[in-house]
């Protein structure tokens, strides 16, 4: 009986050494087992807030300094002190790894935060505004040029058989505006006498470009439209004159290549009964004397606002060359009578004013056509078209004589070249023979040779 | 029927339309250079704001696409047009994926 008491208490001692704590039943086997298993007080929870860890450091530290000391008698703990070290060590380095980090500001979303989108805003809006004054500016200069055309489509086809041709179909097509860009508008008529063609180009203010707007707030524009008139070689005498209001004309002046060689009179409107604020470029009195008649002159007076310039020229090839540059040929001309007239939007009454411009620009061309320079006039005239030639010519005297030099040679290149390509022995004796003919030919001092009859 | 003496229309001497070739369109460009001008402006700012990572160049490049678009001309290529407006917006919503924050507006050093 003893025996057996002896035996349930040794096995209860047994039992109750199982359940105590692992460190002391598994010291045998701590070198065997991973140092986190051993480990029961809680370690700091990974990975710690940490703003947490700064102010936490301190008591898991105190904390395992306790148990610590409850296993420094056990000499063969040698896993859990060493643990505790290791422990110790991140708490250690963990504040001084904290210290360089910085919080970088994360930006809220957009849904949260539009109150501070004020510029992107403004933008969007400028924008906006932008594309309505496009939409609306474009409408107003297309409905400009339409009325325009509309109310004066009928005395245009009295004048041309073909008024509005868009140059796109077999047959010549009537009606057509032609749209250059969103400001600029342009109609072709042909089939008239003496006149070859007329474009009417009307060009209005930038209303689609609010850029252009302010702009145009602090230098005003007018919306203007141009005929050009090209009139046939035979009709017209040759002479250049430029009149109109005293600016503009003088701007052209100095813009354009035929006024500025040509046109060297000047002289004040008033002197011609023209209205005081305009101005002539001419280069024969007798042409401005003779196209100034009293019924035009009238008319001029009593439209000086509206009408711009009207500039008649046989030798018109567009602007001046820039300072520096020179023609390598003569330019073409053409004989051209060109007239700008302001374009205005308005009832019947501009229209009737429109439609008695409309009529003396017609006379005007007619009267161009039909006006002959006297004998003296016109030898006048022609030795200038002559002078001015001629000073072309010596200026591209020296190019031209490089150009044929380079001309000579690239020939005797040629010929060189193909007498060393021929393959043939007899042709190629014989192109030596010509070439050498040809060498000595040129090396002899040129003669004139007489031809005795 | 032959025309009146006094009618000055002449249907045999009709001379048709030509269209200005857009290759050779040099002089027109001279006279009005503002589309070109504004498409190079554009292509500029829009390098800028993708590069350089500057909003303000992006929006800017965004302006000048639509006012090159405000003038140019029928005959011009539309390609170009569209390819500017493209390159602007890239520009733009690029700027804003790298960095969403606003730009800061200049009236807030007063506030």
């Amino acid at each position: 009986m003893r025996a057996v008491h002896l035996i349930f208490l040794l096995a209860f001692l047994f039992a109750g050494s199982q359940s105590g704590p692992p460190g002391e039943d598994d010291n045998e086997f701590a070198e065997f087992e991973d140092a986190d298993e051993t480990i029961h007080y809680t370690p700091p929870s990974p990975p710690p807030p940490q703003q947490q860890n700064k102010a936490a450091p301190s008591p898991p530290a105190q904390e395992k300094k306790p148990l610590a000391n409850e296993f420094d008698n056990d000499e063969e703990d040698y896993g859990i002190n060493d643990e505790q070290e290791t422990f110790e060590e991140p708490d250690s380095i963990a504040p001084k790894a904290q210290e360089p980090l910085r919080f970088s500001d994360v930006p809220a979303h957009f849904r949260s935060n539009w109150a501070s989108y004020q510029v992107e805003a403004a933008v969007i809006v400028i924008l906006v505004l932008y594309m309505l004054n496009y939409v609306y500016g474009r409408g107003v200069n297309q409905g400009l040029a339409y009325t325009w055309f509309s109310a004066h489509r009928d005395a245009l086809e009295q004048q041309f058989s073909v008024v509005g041709d868009d140059g796109l179909t077999e047959e010549p097509s009537d009606g057509n505006i032609t749209k250059e860009t969103d400001y600029s508008f342009s109609i072709w008529c042909s089939g008239r006498v003496g006149v070859t063609s007329l474009q009417i180009q009307m060009r209005t203010v930038k209303r689609q470009d609010l850029v252009s707007r302010v702009m145009g707030i602090i230098t005003p524009q007018k919306d203007r439209i141009t005929f050009r008139f090209d009139l046939d070689a035979q009709e017209v005498d040759p002479w250049v004159l430029a009149v109109g209001q005293r600016k503009i004309v003088a701007k052209q002046h100095k813009e354009l290549a035929d006024l500025s060689t040509y046109a060297l009179e000047k002289k004040p409107g008033s002197m011609q009964g023209l209205p005081a604020s305009w101005g002539i470029f001419t280069e024969l009195n007798e042409a401005a004397m003779g196209i100034l008649d009293p019924g035009l002159l009238t008319l001029l007076r009593k439209y000086e606002s509206k009408i711009h310039s009207i500039h008649a020229s046989d030798q018109y090839c567009g602007a001046k060359l820039p300072d520096g540059e020179t023609y390598t040929r003569l330019p073409e001309v053409s004989r051209v009578v060109i007239i700008t007239v302001e374009l205005q939007d308005g009832g019947d009454e501009l229209r009737q004013e429109e439609t008695e411009i409309l009529n003396m620009i017609f006379y005007i061309v007619d009267k161009v056509r039909r006006f002959r320079l006297s004998r003296e006039a016109k030898l006048k005239t022609e030795k200038n078209r002559q002078a001015v030639e001629e000073a072309f010519m010596k200026t591209t005297h020296i190019q031209r004589q490089e150009a044929a030099q380079a001309r000579r040679e690239e020939r005797t290149r040629e010929r060189k070249q193909r007498i060393l390509e021929e393959e043939d022995p007899d042709k190629q004796r014989r192109l030596e023979k010509m070439e050498a003919k040809h060498d000595r030919k040129s090396k002899q001092p040129k003669m004139k040779q007489m031809k005795i009859r | 029927m032959q025309p009146a003496p006094t009618d000055p229309r002449r249907p045999n001497k009709v001379q048709r339309y030509k269209a200005i070739d857009p290759n050779n369109a040099v002089a027109l460009a001279s006279d009005d250079p503002m589309p070109e001008y504004m498409n190079v402006l554009g292509m500029i700012f829009s390098m800028l704001g993708l590069m350089m990572r500057m909003k303000w160049c992006a929006w800017a490049a965004l302006l000048c696409s639509c006012i090159s678009f405000a003038n140019t001309r029928s005959f011009d290529d539309t390609k170009q047009i569209v390819s500017s407006f493209m390159l602007s917006i890239s520009a733009v919503v690029m700027s804003y994926l790298q960095n969403p924050a606003p730009i800061v507006p200049p009236w807030a050093a007063f506030n």
